[in-house]
């Protein structure tokens, strides 16, 4: 019993230095739901406090829980100081009451959901780590970290930064030592909760994303579709970095194009810091960091911005990134960890590999759409995009297709001129890298649903007013 | 004339003949001594081009998932790519069950020497029964149905691959598609015809279209809960009740967990060991895990012997002594 207050103590500390800095991010009341805001605090804090383990692990002091606890503690008085002068440091126990009551649809729905959670959460909490990767890689790393108090810096060391794929970023290994150094053992099993409160942070951001510009119904019928993907669902369950990274890369997706709707700076920057985590999480943040600096770029020439707050904003939205990704890139640097094979691009195979063209185009339409993974989500995708392509140039409908589009291209590339080929043909990566963009695939149908569902009226009708 | 009629009458006669079973191979099992699979008997030749399904009848006391192996004349071992996973159903009769597996399985070719069946839980109770015939509109259904609900149990290839349901081995997805696809036709057809104008027929289709279209996602996801229900089942059966080290112990392969445990208690703690093993399993990945601080290391004094006794006799030859031993076959030697 004492190790699940322990747990409950190893989620609360990150949640509440994540909430710290989100409450000086997002000070006024009622911007956010409260559930919004605790879900981006866990990934936020979490986020935040890997990294602090790994500057505490690079300047060689040990890793246990006191000297993690007075690191955390010293980054966060700054942040604390300010929300609580400021007094933004709260929660409004009104919205938590005030809750519209449910319809009968809504409630199969959300105990459709529910159920979702539970499975997820079950296959979690049930059995230790038991993926490849995981064993092999991440979680390995973890208990390396945990028994040895430290990062293993000693280069010639079989275990240098914790064995396995040593150019993988440490964030998801770094919170999982965490919790090894709160529950003050070795357990395999219980850390695996983090797996679970990402999906569960990943349903209440897509939600509260879905319901900003939807109605409830279609906000929670939304976010069923999102937990009826099966890969995304399994790996939910499994302890890979690609979910984790999944959820940091559509969260930041989603503020960014709130940015884009509310014009709002506070959300260009919180999507800044989520992709930043998403690059300190996964090597393939880098490349979705890019796509939302592309899709930023897209925006201000679309809206005609002025060229000087145009890069002033991009280059304080990768200033803030870079907090999260540079000490590892120094660090790496520093120590000459080897890139991946894999990452070394390949320019001059440009016309080479064009062999490959049709090779990755048939890979993609054949994983996408004649597999379990996705249910028939790229399917609907097609449908959707087909019947609602007269207002694919509105601002709401433009920026998720056009993260979509990016991403296909960007990792169509990767295949095309990196040896990461090698991966698409086994099988092994597509599917994963799939896997990030399809919380936005989802809000792409989602946010349609509305207007095909409930269309305009007809010409000579009259005009309802839309729900908002 | 009239021996051209009669001819003609006979032939039409033997058709149904022909329908009803005198083109069909009927093979039984046996059960070896000592075995956990039944054997089907005698050795066959069938020629999997024209012998495409397979109907086995089988009497079981406990239902469990089950395998069935075959041995072709291109590749005469059973393995697990020329396999198919099913279901036994408790039943105190034969029960049929139909698969077709040419169209199940691209390794059905070539002629099939053998067929074996692999009881995952027990052999005690069972008795199977099988025919090979060519495939009919009725067996492919059966057959189709019965693969349609085949459990998909999360594996180590889950990860990258889900394959979903499929019907006589082709995706549930593309029978979704053409579903969607013909119905949105009509549907847009009946509009046009109704209002003699596309624009309208597309708008008032659209919204008809979207709602078969999430309704066939949602019919599939039904499908999806049902493994997930399965799987909750399953791990439910494999964990309750276990402490974590019976957990570590479960999702290894065999008494390797327990034989690394072993080795930890014998070998000094942060040592380096080599590890002897056949390449057919993450034992190398799962010993580095389970074991660190104690590491491999090629050269390290201790050496992890797991069914690898041919392996291990060069190192005997050099001056290894025999540490501890676990049980026949794996032990520990040192420098």
């Amino acid at each position: 019993m004492i190790d699940y207050f322990k747990l409950f103590f190893a989620i609360l500390y990150p949640t509440f230095i994540g909430f710290v800095f989100l409450s000086v991010f997002i000070p006024r009341k009622d911007v956010l739901s409260n559930m919004e805001k605790l879900a981006l605090s866990f990934l936020i804090g979490s986020g935040g406090l890997s990294l602090v383990i790994f500057l505490l692990g690079a300047c060689k002091i040990k890793l246990i829980l006191v000297n993690i606890l007075i690191g955390s503690a010293i980054i966060l008085a700054p942040p604390l100081y300010l929300s609580l002068k400021n007094k933004t440091l709260t929660i409004t126990a009104s919205s938590w009451i005030k809750i519209k009551k449910f319809t009968w649809f809504e409630l199969i729905l959300l105990a459709l959901i529910f159920i979702r959670v539970s499975f997820v959460l079950f296959e979690n909490l049930s059995k230790p780590v038991i993926s490849v990767d995981a064993f092999a890689n991440w979680s390995l790393r973890a208990k390396a970290f945990f028994f040895d108090s430290g990062l293993l810096l000693n280069q010639k060391g079989a275990f240098f930064l914790g064995g396995g794929a040593v150019f993988y970023p440490l964030n998801i290994p770094l919170v999982e030592t965490w919790i090894f150094n709160v529950l003050g053992y070795w357990n395999d099993e219980l850390i695996k909760i983090i797996f679970g409160l990402f999906f569960l942070a990943l349903i209440t951001i897509f939600y509260s994303a879905i319901r900003r510009v939807s109605a409830r119904p279609v906000a929670l019928f939304s976010t069923y579709l999102l937990t009826t993907l099966p890969l995304l669902v399994h790996h939910a369950t499994i302890e890979y970095a690609d979910f984790p990274l999944s959820v940091y890369f559509t969260a930041s997706a989603l503020f960014l194009l709130n940015y884009f709707d509310s014009k709002n700076n506070k959300y260009l920057y919180l999507s800044a810091i989520l992709a930043g985590i998403a690059a300190w999480t996964k090597t393939e943040g880098v490349p979705l960091l890019l796509i939302n600096l592309v899709v930023l770029g897209i925006f201000y020439i679309r809206s005609k911005q002025e060229l000087l707050a145009a890069a002033k904003n991009i280059f304080y939205y990768i200033l803030v990134a870079l907090i999260f990704k540079l000490p590892w890139s120094i660090f790496n640097w520093a120590y000459h960890i080897p890139k991946s094979i894999y990452q070394q691009i390949e320019y001059e195979k440009i016309f080479i590999n064009l062999d490959r063209l049709p090779v990755i185009l048939s890979y993609f339409y054949n994983k996408m759409f004649f597999y379990g993974h996705w249910n028939i989500a790229w399917f609907v995708f097609v449908v959707v995009l087909i019947l609602s392509f007269n207002r694919l140039k509105e601002a709401r409908f433009f920026y998720p297709f056009i993260y979509i589009l990016l991403f296909l291209l960007a990792f169509g590339t990767m295949y095309y001129i990196t040896e990461n080929y090698v991966w698409l043909l086994d099988g092994t990566t597509l599917n994963r890298n799939t896997l990030l963009i399809m919380p936005l695939v989802i809000f792409f149908i989602a946010i349609n649903l509305q207007d095909l569902l409930a269309p305009p009226p007809l010409s000579g009708q009259p005009k309802k007013k839309r729900k908002k | 004339m009239e021996r051209k009629l009669l001819f003609t009458f006979l032939f039409v006669l033997l058709l149904p003949f022909y329908a009803c079973g005198w083109n069909q191979i009927n093979i039984s099992f046996s059960h070896p001594a000592n075995t956990p699979y039944f054997i089907g008997q005698p050795e066959c030749n069938i020629d999997g081009e024209e012998f495409t399904t397979i109907i086995l009848r089988i009497k079981a006391e406990r239902g469990g998932p089950a395998r069935l192996f075959w041995a072709t004349n291109f590749d005469p071992k059973m393995n697990e790519p020329k396999s198919l996973s099913f279901s036994i159903d408790s039943s105190n009769d034969f029960k049929e069950y139909a698969f077709n597996l040419r169209r199940q399985n691209p390794y059905w070719t070539g002629f099939i020497g053998q067929v074996l069946i692999f009881p995952d839980e027990t052999t005690e109770g069972l008795e199977i029964k099988a025919t090979a015939i060519h495939d009919d509109i009725i067996t492919n259904l059966k057959s189709g149905w019965r693969e349609f609900f085949v459990f998909e149990a999360p594996q180590l290839r889950s990860v990258n691959f889900i394959y979903g349901p499929k019907v006589n081995g082709v995706s549930m997805n593309l029978y979704l598609y053409y579903l969607a696809i013909i119905s949105a036709a009509f549907i847009l057809l009946s509009a046009f015809i109704k209002s003699q104008n596309i624009a309208v027929a597309l708008k008032l289709g659209a919204k008809k279209t979207i709602i078969i279209c999430l309704f066939l996602w949602l019919a599939l996801d039904a499908r999806i809960l049902l493994d997930q229900a399965r799987t909750v089942r399953l791990d439910f059966q494999t964990f309750y009740g276990k402490s974590l080290e019976e957990k570590r112990a479960a999702i290894t392969l065999g008494d390797y967990y327990d034989f690394l445990k072993f080795a930890d208690a014998k070998i000094p703690r942060g040592s380096g060991f080599n590890l002897l093993f056949l390449p057919q399993y993450y034992y190398l990945e799962k010993a580095n895990y389970y074991l660190y601080p104690t590491h491999y290391d090629k050269k390290g004094d201790y050496v992890l012997v797991y069914n690898a006794d041919d392996q291990a006799a060069d190192y005997i030859k050099a001056g290894y002594k025999i540490l501890a031993v676990y049980k026949k076959g794996e032990y520990i030697l040192k420098k």
